[in-house]
């Protein structure tokens, strides 16, 4: 668990470091005139200050080491699966349109991610996009793309 | 199986082939398919703000279709027409088109993430906005001579609220002090709803506001007009001046309002949002709701008119404001 | 009195049987399109003013009072069954009421939430009535330094809001500011972090953080493992609150209540700060402080009553001054305006029709929510017992959904994914998401105040110290700051004691 908090820290000061330039270069002004980068500069500087205290926590040990006995496979690829599945949505949705895209990605994240039969992933993609398109293009009127097929 | 494939297949391709056509040819036609999303650039509450969701209703129908008004404020109006006129141009994200953030910010900002005369495309002008310049009903100004005198004694003493850095407020502001030799330091708001509730707590001194924001505290006694930014007296206080009369013709500079969207704009789509915004502003209930907000001047002008109009403000203020006493 | 006579005038104007519909009509409709996430009461009513205009006047101000409450409610429905914030005021529901409905407390937690929302929609109601003028007028108080002072107070609070560790959460304060001068600076109109990106210019949209930093990193930390362990207990105890919820819940709805109304007369005050702050004050006052965030009843009935009072706190600026103090009353007042109506001073003089019809819809508003939602409630609870294995898909849809919607823009759907994974990896690596959340709501408000304070007195800093309301604010947030120290000094003597 140390090390974690180690590298996480470190992170925070890289981000912090990399804010507090950015912020310089959009000009910080003067305390009581401040620019557009006094703000972010301000608050980049507090955690640097913040994540460099952590880091010293975490190399003094402070931290007491927490062993967690994993007693399942941790199935990290879901959570790319998953991540991947719904960029793909997102960028597909005006091209390919709602209804499609809907289905598409409910039978994948079915059989994909908790893997069901063929059946329930397809009966289970029909039944959501219709209701969702009941809801939110009929009753809602909500603006989702028709896309391809035009419905 | 096999034959069963063969026919589904071909179904499908017959019914996208159908779908296809049918879709290519409804395009403009059907426009507007669904809600149609105006970006007021300024806060809830401010005199864009109450115009469009007065005259909204009756432009949607003229137009077919719902408009759908959502605020983007912040930095005098540079958001908002920033999003939108950045944003696709299938006719779905439109802005109001101020002349502020337009005509004015593009000079007065260093960064305004447009350029007015390529990035839009300008679809009709709706109105003109007369500013007032006004006080607490408990100031010591009754009127704009005491105002300029106690300013000329006390520099940076006076506190005015506007709606943004490089809005018209903001200028008018900053050409009066030219004019009038003062300083008086502009503070910004996002929308005329904040700037007169800034002034009605006391933290400013004055506010120079459109008057529908402030037309009701006027009336209720809670706030006094020392002066309209406007050529010509209006009608509803044939009693206050104008900034032209008391010797300040730059400052009687009005706000228009219209309507624009990204460069790419289909002219089809463009022409049918023209003739109904025509029409509507002939309608008298549309007639009546404007003149109770009062010191809008309706002034309806085509696209190419109002971009004229624009472009020859922006070459003015081009001018202008490298002569003010501004600080940045 | 005066105001009796005309609050039953009023009242004789809802309850006929057309205005009667039309108030049921808004609030179901305000609860469905609530519980979409994403969408609040400006969206809501938003989307259903076209309806109003053929709609005689009062009827349409009865009918939008019922979408906002309607809007308020549904939003607090899906925090609570799925960890998805309905908007961004239903953040801090999430926190406690997620964890009751994992419990299998789901119903209790949705009860107490629609109960403590009526029970301070009914008592603001009355404090409007009475404390409207007064009331409006201190709202105009508040200038500048003040709210500048008022949002360092909201900051300092948030030492009381981490559940571990102070410094990660300070950090995620500040991840929060940084995230939020993200776009087009409000006061120079340059851009911040921008690097081209048309949707960065606008910022950082809370509501697409809220969804992804709540509900997709929820739907990620459960499919890690295998579904064969329950995500929620099966078996429900019982639908409503019992009298042990009553007893524990009754002290935070009243103090939600006051914190909420008061604290939302401010004008431009989001309705999400009074959430967090009642969340905080319980915390504080519960005698087991450490188990907030594991199911704790309190932590959802008072801010759901903050909730509910806020709103009816942002009517009293609106309706006494016409002066609107966000989006849900900038369309009131613009739907008022549309038929002709001019609320302000005069309001109450010229239409007290549509004042007081106003006033007593508010109040039957609340008692059809509460009519249309308890029964309600077994309905909800069932949607938890679909298999998570489908149920998680759902989410996901719903989570994109909703974020698609706030700008039709596919790009809100990126961001929420992104912080769907960020906020995966922060429950991985113990740092709070609230934290985050509140940052992300002073930050830009913060500033904003800081610098029209700055020109205010060219530059002064004692602006802020000179005026008696941010001056006390200020002292407030000293004292809370530094409390800690002496509590921690105490504690540490008598650690020592113990020891020994």
């Amino acid at each position: 668990m140390g090390r974690i908090l180690f590298y996480c820290n470190l992170f925070w000061i890289l981000f912090s470091l990399f804010i507090c330039v950015e912020s310089y270069r959009l000009k910080l002004g003067a305390i009581n005139q401040p620019g557009p980068g006094f703000f972010p500069f301000s608050a980049g500087l507090v955690m640097l200050i913040l994540s460099l205290a952590a880091l010293f926590q975490s190399i003094r040990g402070r931290e007491k080491e927490e062993k967690t006995l994993r007693q399942e496979p941790f199935r990290w690829w879901n959570i790319v699966i998953i991540l991947i599945a719904v960029t793909a949505y997102a960028f597909s949705l005006e091209k390919i349109g709602f209804l499609i895209n809907t289905f598409l990605f409910i039978c994948l994240l079915l059989k994909v991610v908790e893997p069901q039969t063929w059946k329930t992933a397809i009966i289970g993609g029909l039944i959501t996009t219709i209701a969702a398109n009941l809801v939110f293009n009929v009753i809602f009127r909500a603006q989702i793309p028709s896309g391809i097929l035009g419905f | 199986m096999q034959k069963k494939t063969g026919t589904r297949i071909r179904f499908i391709l017959i019914v996208t082939l159908a779908c296809l056509l049918w879709i290519g040819s409804s395009q403009a036609q059907d426009y507007p398919k669904g809600p149609v999303q105006i970006v007021i650039p300024f806060g809830p509450g401010g005199l864009t703000d109450i115009f469009w969701r007065s005259t909204s209703e009756f432009m949607g129908n003229n137009m077919k279709g719902t408009i759908v008004l959502v605020n983007k404020p912040g930095g005098g109006g540079v958001v908002g027409t920033s999003f939108a006129v950045n944003s696709k141009p299938d006719g779905y994200t439109l802005v109001s088109a101020n002349s502020d953030p337009l005509s004015m910010s593009p000079v007065f900002l260093p960064n305004v993430p447009y350029n007015p005369e390529k990035d839009v495309t300008y679809i009709a002008k709706l109105a003109a906005f007369a500013f007032t310049v006004s006080v607490r009903s408990d100031s010591p100004f009754k009127t704009l001579e005491e105002l300029v005198a106690f300013a000329k004694a006390n520099p940076k003493k006076l506190k005015c609220a506007v709606m943004g850095i490089g809005s018209t407020p903001h200028i008018i502001v900053e050409v009066f002090n030219r004019d009038a030799k003062i300083e008086i330091t502009p503070i910004p708001f996002d929308s005329g709803g904040e700037s007169i509730t800034n002034l009605l707590g006391g933290h400013t001194d004055l506010c120079v506001n459109s008057l529908p924001s402030t037309k009701s505290h006027i009336l209720a006694g809670k706030a006094r007009v020392l002066a309209f930014c406007s050529p010509k007296r209006l009608p509803d206080f044939p009693e206050v001046p104008t900034m032209t009369e008391k010797g300040y013709k730059k400052s009687s500079i009005a706000t228009g309002v219209g309507l624009a969207g990204p460069k790419g704009l289909a002219s089809t789509i463009v022409s049918k949002w023209e003739e109904a915004i025509e029409k509507t502003l002939k309608d008298p209930k549309v007639i009546a709701i404007i003149e109770k907000l009062g010191g809008v001047v309706v002034d309806f002008k085509s696209g190419e008119g109002y971009k004229k109009e624009l472009m020859t403000d922006l070459a003015m203020f081009k001018e202008i404001v490298p002569t003010l006493p501004v600080k940045k | 009195m005066e105001v009796f006579k005309d609050l039953i005038f009023g009242f004789g104007v809802v309850l006929q049987p057309m205005n009667l519909l039309y108030c049921f009509f808004g609030v179901l409709v305000g609860t469905l399109i609530g519980v979409l996430p994403g969408v609040g009461p400006p969206a809501a009513l938003s989307l259903l003013l076209p309806v109003t205009f053929y709609v005689p006047p009062v009827s349409t101000v009865i009918l939008l009072a019922g979408i906002m409450y309607g809007a308020m409610y549904g939003g607090s429905t899906t925090s609570i069954l799925v960890n998805i914030p309905g908007e961004a005021a239903s953040v801090v529901t999430c926190l406690d009421g997620y964890q009751m409905a994992r419990k299998g407390r789901a119903g209790a937690a949705l009860g107490i939430s629609a109960f403590g929302s009526f029970i301070a929609g009914t008592i603001t109601i009355f404090l409007l009535i009475f404390l409207a003028p007064p009331l409006a007028g201190f709202a105009l108080k508040f200038g500048p330094p003040e709210y500048f002072a008022l949002m360092v107070l909201g900051l300092s609070i948030m030492v009381y809001l981490a559940r571990g560790s102070i410094i990660n959460a300070l950090i995620m304060v500040c991840f929060g500011l940084i995230i939020g001068t993200i776009g087009l600076d409000q006061m120079t109109g340059v851009p911040r972090f921008v690097y081209k990106s048309i949707t960065l210019m606008d910022g950082i949209g809370l509501v697409q953080v809220v969804i992804g930093l709540f509900g997709v990193s929820e739907v990620l930390i459960n499919v890690e493992t295998t579904f064969k362990q329950e995500i929620f207990k099966t078996k429900v105890k019982g639908l409503l609150p019992n009298r042990e919820d009553w007893k524990r819940s009754i002290g935070p709805i009243g103090r939600g209540t006051i914190l909420g109304f008061f604290l939302g007369i401010i004008p431009g005050m989001s309705v999400v700060i009074p959430t967090f702050v009642s969340y905080v004050v319980e915390k504080k006052l519960s005698k087991s402080p450490e188990k907030f965030g594991t199911g704790m009843i309190e932590g959802v009935a008072g801010p759901e009553s903050a909730n509910n009072a806020a709103s009816v706190g942002t009517l009293v600026p609106t309706l006494s001054l016409g002066i609107p103090t966000g989006a849900s009353t900038a369309l009131l007042l613009g739907a008022l305006m549309i038929h002709g109506l001019r609320p302000g001073p005069l309001l109450i003089q010229e239409s007290p029709e549509v004042f007081w019809g106003l006033v007593a819809s508010l109040y039957a508003g609340n008692v059809m929510l509460l009519v249309l939602n308890l029964p309600l409630i077994g309905l909800w609870v069932k949607i938890l017992k679909i298999p998570y294995h489908f149920l998680f898909s759902l989410i996901l849809l719903l989570c994109i959904i909703g974020s698609y919607i706030i700008n039709n823009n596919p790009y809100d759907v990126i961001i929420m994914v992104t912080f769907g994974l960020i906020g995966y990896l922060m429950k991985k690596f113990n740092y709070e998401a609230a934290p985050l959340v509140l940052a992300l709501v002073l930050g830009p408000m913060m500033e904003k105040a800081f610098q029209r304070s700055l020109m205010m007195s060219e530059g002064g800093f004692g602006i802020f110290f000179t005026r008696p309301i941010s001056a006390s604010f200020f002292i407030l947030a000293l004292l809370i700051l530094f409390s800690p120290l002496f509590l921690r000094k105490k504690r540490l003597r008598e650690d020592l004691r113990a020891g020994d």
